[in-house]
């Protein structure tokens, strides 16, 4: 709790729309009336009614229901590949920044030609070499992001090794792993939580493109992707199919990208304020 | 000529309102050189800058008056300015007096860099890294122009239009004067200077520049804040003689700020001390230096010693000789070198120009070191920054490696200079002195819990820091659990690479106390680096000197002190204590 005193507006604001998207995960929990895959004849492009809050989608199924399962979806899977991200990166960013010298130069080319190529590119690539289950595209999208991550955490990590505290450390027969990860990496935490947000905001982003292009997570599982792709096609006689996935998708990119936002101000006020 | 009344600064940028300075009062001479003297955090720096008008923000509320006599300058001055006519004019104004104050941003312009020179602290920061050193030189005068002040705030007071009859200097003008002005502060060589960027000329060299870009315009009054502390001490010596020379030669006032007394006492006629925003004492130099009558004025001259208490003090510690025979030695270093490797990159892009430039050739390693520490012994290694103090103390605790001779050492523990980066911010002071003995092999809790509550009494800090993070303390407390933290390890060997530098005097005293004590009841060897060879003389056993990379001279202090054989360590030695 203590982590959420003391932050600026935004944060308050982002936090309250991702608690609105909550609630609306539970209702879906509560209510419950279809499955996703349920096809309801009188329901195919029918609008917003009692029996289904948003409508049918072309084949009659429940979009309420579907949106429902497209934002588990795409949350789940930005959240393991977001994990897969913070890991690695953390890892490498680590050892690099840590180390330097040679281990420092060969890996961080390899990370600079990863870093060359846009992150949804990337993962289009290796969803295409492994093929598109869900897991296919949580480890697609997690390697996509580990570049970002090692390169921020490489710089940090690369700026404490220069203090004082760690050469202390080390003196004091404190081995490698432990100075890595017991006392640099508190003092890098600020920016790792930022990066952090970053990436899941933007794995939310390349989950819903990977699904748009048809090469995310495969139908009759529904994403918000998906769907929007799927409504395209019925812009006119069925606005609702792709508005409700949409504006659900754009609050949960606001309301993190508000948090992330918030977080590093936060981060900024501290620091002036201690200076 | 200036006169400060009630002066007062607050802070607003916290929650409560802060005040830094209180109820300075002062006035100043034509070319009279007042000192400024406290600790760090006393305001001195705070009151210069509000006078020069430096500080107008809006959450710090500046109170009094600061009264700027600003006619007596005309008589003096206009001489310099023979073809400027339209001066002629102002020089029947009649005396007036200015509230640098309250005085509109116009006038200050006017006044700062013309009137009011200014000398900052750190010559490294206080240039633009992408001017060259004659374009900034040359900045007070292509800013003020011809047109002397009288002209321009005289019409500003009025209320009338300023005319515009700023004469801008030609290019050759401005280059011949700043050059004489480079010229006038001892730069051999000013056209090469003139060309060069600050990253290629040295600490003092740049200072000498600062002060260059200051008198261009020969101002009236020049504020030096803390103008030689980053320097090396023989340095100081010859910018505080450059300074003596600039105010007798053209009569210009000086408001020198130091915490250094050695040095005020001797450029200061009158002195100044402050203390947490509070002028302590005040009045001529030579008495307060003689007969200070404030508690806090004698503990801050009780800490500087004279060469003449040294050649009291001899008598007392000639036992030293003996007690170095019949201990064991805990240190030994063999014919040791070690160059810093230069990497492939930095060797591709030096050009060959940046091979003559100062700085360079010397920083690359230490060479052929001989040196014994015995137990219980405290060796004082002193010389300036550059002189690879710091290196072989990396070599001697482990840091840095090298098969260029032998070190023997048993268990050692480090100290370093800054005690904010040498203490992990995001840890507990207990988590700190926890993982000292973690990693020092103590397991069971119990014993954990009673070392560290005993190393805690040992180095004075009360039991409550133990829950508190590094932020949370000051320096010299933070130098303490750096302290605590290297005994905990058990060293036979305890290397402090500078521990005192960045304290105040006060707290230096205390600090080096406590070293003093721990290595006698210990049985402990100090190897203490630094610059300060006062701090020296009052802790050390024996002292060696390097220079370049090399130790110069190595003799128990007395002999040192009294008798030095280098010409380097006489150089250091008069620099320091004179």
């Amino acid at each position: 709790m203590k982590y959420l005193k003391k932050k600026s507006a935004q944060f308050y604001i982002g936090l309250g729309i991702l608690g609105i998207l909550g609630l609306f995960l539970l209702l879906g929990i509560v209510y419950r009336p279809y499955t996703p895959t349920q096809m309801d004849a009188a329901a195919k492009l029918a609008g917003p009614s009692l029996s289904h809050w948003f409508g049918g989608d072309k084949m009659g199924r429940d979009i309420f229901t579907r949106v429902q399962q497209g934002l588990r979806t795409s949350v789940l899977i930005s959240f393991f590949a977001t994990l897969i991200g913070t890991i690695g990166g953390t890892v490498i960013g680590a050892l690099t920044g840590y180390y330097g010298k040679w281990l420092d130069d060969a890996v961080m080319r390899i990370i600079d030609v990863l870093f060359a190529i846009p992150s949804i590119l990337l993962a289009l690539v290796f969803v295409s070499l492994s093929g598109s289950g869900m897991v296919d595209v949580v480890l697609a999208l997690g390697i996509a992001v580990i570049p970002s991550f090692a390169k921020m955490m490489r710089t940090e990590f690369r700026e404490q090794s220069k203090l004082e505290y760690v050469q202390a450390a080390k003196l004091m027969g404190a081995s490698d792993f432990r100075i890595l990860f017991k006392h640099i990496l508190p003092n890098v935490m600020p920016t790792l939580i930022d990066c952090v947000f970053i990436s899941f905001n933007n794995c939310i982003l390349a989950e819903a493109g990977l699904s748009y292009l048809g090469i995310g997570v495969q139908p009759p599982v529904a994403s918000l992707g998906g769907m929007i792709s799927e409504g395209q096609g019925y812009l006119k006689a069925a606005p609702f199919y792709v508005i409700f996935p949409g504006v659900i998708m754009v609050l949960l990119l606001i309301g993190l990208g508000l948090i992330a936002d918030g977080n590093a101000q936060t981060f900024v006020l501290r620091i002036r304020k201690n200076k | 000529m200036l006169e400060v009344k009630n002066l007062k600064i607050e802070f607003y940028d916290h929650s409560r309102p802060e005040v830094a300075v209180r109820d300075v009062d002062f006035s100043m001479k034509e070319g009279e050189i007042i000192g400024l003297v406290g600790e760090s955090g006393s305001g001195k720096s705070l009151t210069a800058t509000a006078i020069a008008g430096l500080i107008r923000r809006g959450d710090v509320k500046i109170s009094g008056e600061v009264l700027w006599d600003k006619d007596v300058k005309k008589s003096g001055e206009t001489s310099q300015e023979k073809d400027v006519k339209e001066s002629d004019e102002s020089l029947q104004e009649k005396n007036e007096t200015i509230d640098l104050l309250k005085a509109p941003r116009r006038v200050m312009r006017s006044l700062q860099g013309n009137e009011i020179g200014f000398i900052f602290q750190n010559p490294m920061t206080a240039f633009s890294p992408v001017h060259k050193i004659g374009y900034q030189v040359e900045d007070a005068l292509r800013v003020h122009g011809k047109l002397r002040l009288g002209e321009a705030d005289s019409e500003a007071l009025n209320g009338k239009q300023s005319s515009g009859r700023k004469i801008a200097y030609s290019k050759e003008e401005l280059k011949q004067l700043a050059l004489k002005a480079l010229a006038a502060v001892d730069l051999p060589d000013p056209e090469r200077v003139y060309n060069s960027y600050p990253f290629e000329l040295s600490g003092g060299m740049r200072q000498r520049a600062m002060i260059a870009s200051a008198m261009i315009s020969s101002p009236r009054l020049l504020i030096a804040d803390e103008p030689t502390t980053a320097l090396d001490v023989t340095v100081q010596a010859e910018i505080i003689k450059l300074l003596q020379r600039i105010n007798e030669q053209d009569h210009t006032a000086i408001l020198f700020i130091s915490h250094d007394l050695g040095l005020v006492k001797k450029l200061c006629s009158k002195v100044i001390v402050l203390k947490d925003g509070d002028v302590v004492e005040s009045g001529d130099a030579a008495e307060i230096f003689s007969n200070p009558k404030g508690d806090y004025t004698k503990k801050l001259i009780a800490a500087n010693i004279e060469l003449g208490d040294i050649a009291g003090a001899k008598e007392k510690k000639s036992d030293f000789l003996q007690k170095e025979k019949t201990t064991e030695s805990v240190c030994e270093v063999k014919d040791f070198s070690y160059f810093y490797p230069v990497s492939s990159w930095s060797r591709l892009f030096s050009s060959k120009d940046n091979k003559n430039a100062p700085g360079q050739q010397e920083k690359i390693g230490i060479h052929d070191i001989t040196m014994t520490i015995h137990k219980g012994e405290i060796v004082g290694l002193v010389g300036e920054s550059g002189s690879g103090k710091s290196t072989l103390a990396k070599c001697i605790v482990g840091l840095l490696h090298s098969d260029d001779g032998s070190i023997k050492c048993g268990r050692t523990g480090m100290i370093f200079q800054d005690s904010y980066s040498a203490l992990n911010p995001k840890k507990r002071i207990g988590w700190l002195l926890k993982e000292a003995l973690r990693l020092s092999g103590v397991k069971e809790q119990e014993a954990i819990r009673d070392r560290i509550l005993e190393i805690m009494k040992e180095v004075e800090l009360p039991e409550e820091f133990l829950e508190r993070f590094p932020a949370e303390l000051s320096g010299g407390q933070r130098q303490r659990v750096m302290i605590a933290m290297a005994l905990l390890q058990e060293p036979t060997l305890l290397v402090a690479d500078e521990p005192v530098s960045a304290l105040d005097v006060a707290i230096q005293e205390s600090i080096t106390k406590l070293l003093k004590r721990l290595s006698e009841e210990r049985n402990m060897a100090i190897l203490f680096i630094s610059h300060d060879l006062r701090t020296v003389y009052n802790l050390c056993d024996k002292v060696c000197v390097m220079q370049k990379g090399r130790i110069v001279e190595e003799a128990p202090k007395e002999e040192l002190y009294l008798n030095p054989k280098e010409e380097y360590t006489k150089l250091l030695l008069r620099s320091a204590l004179e």
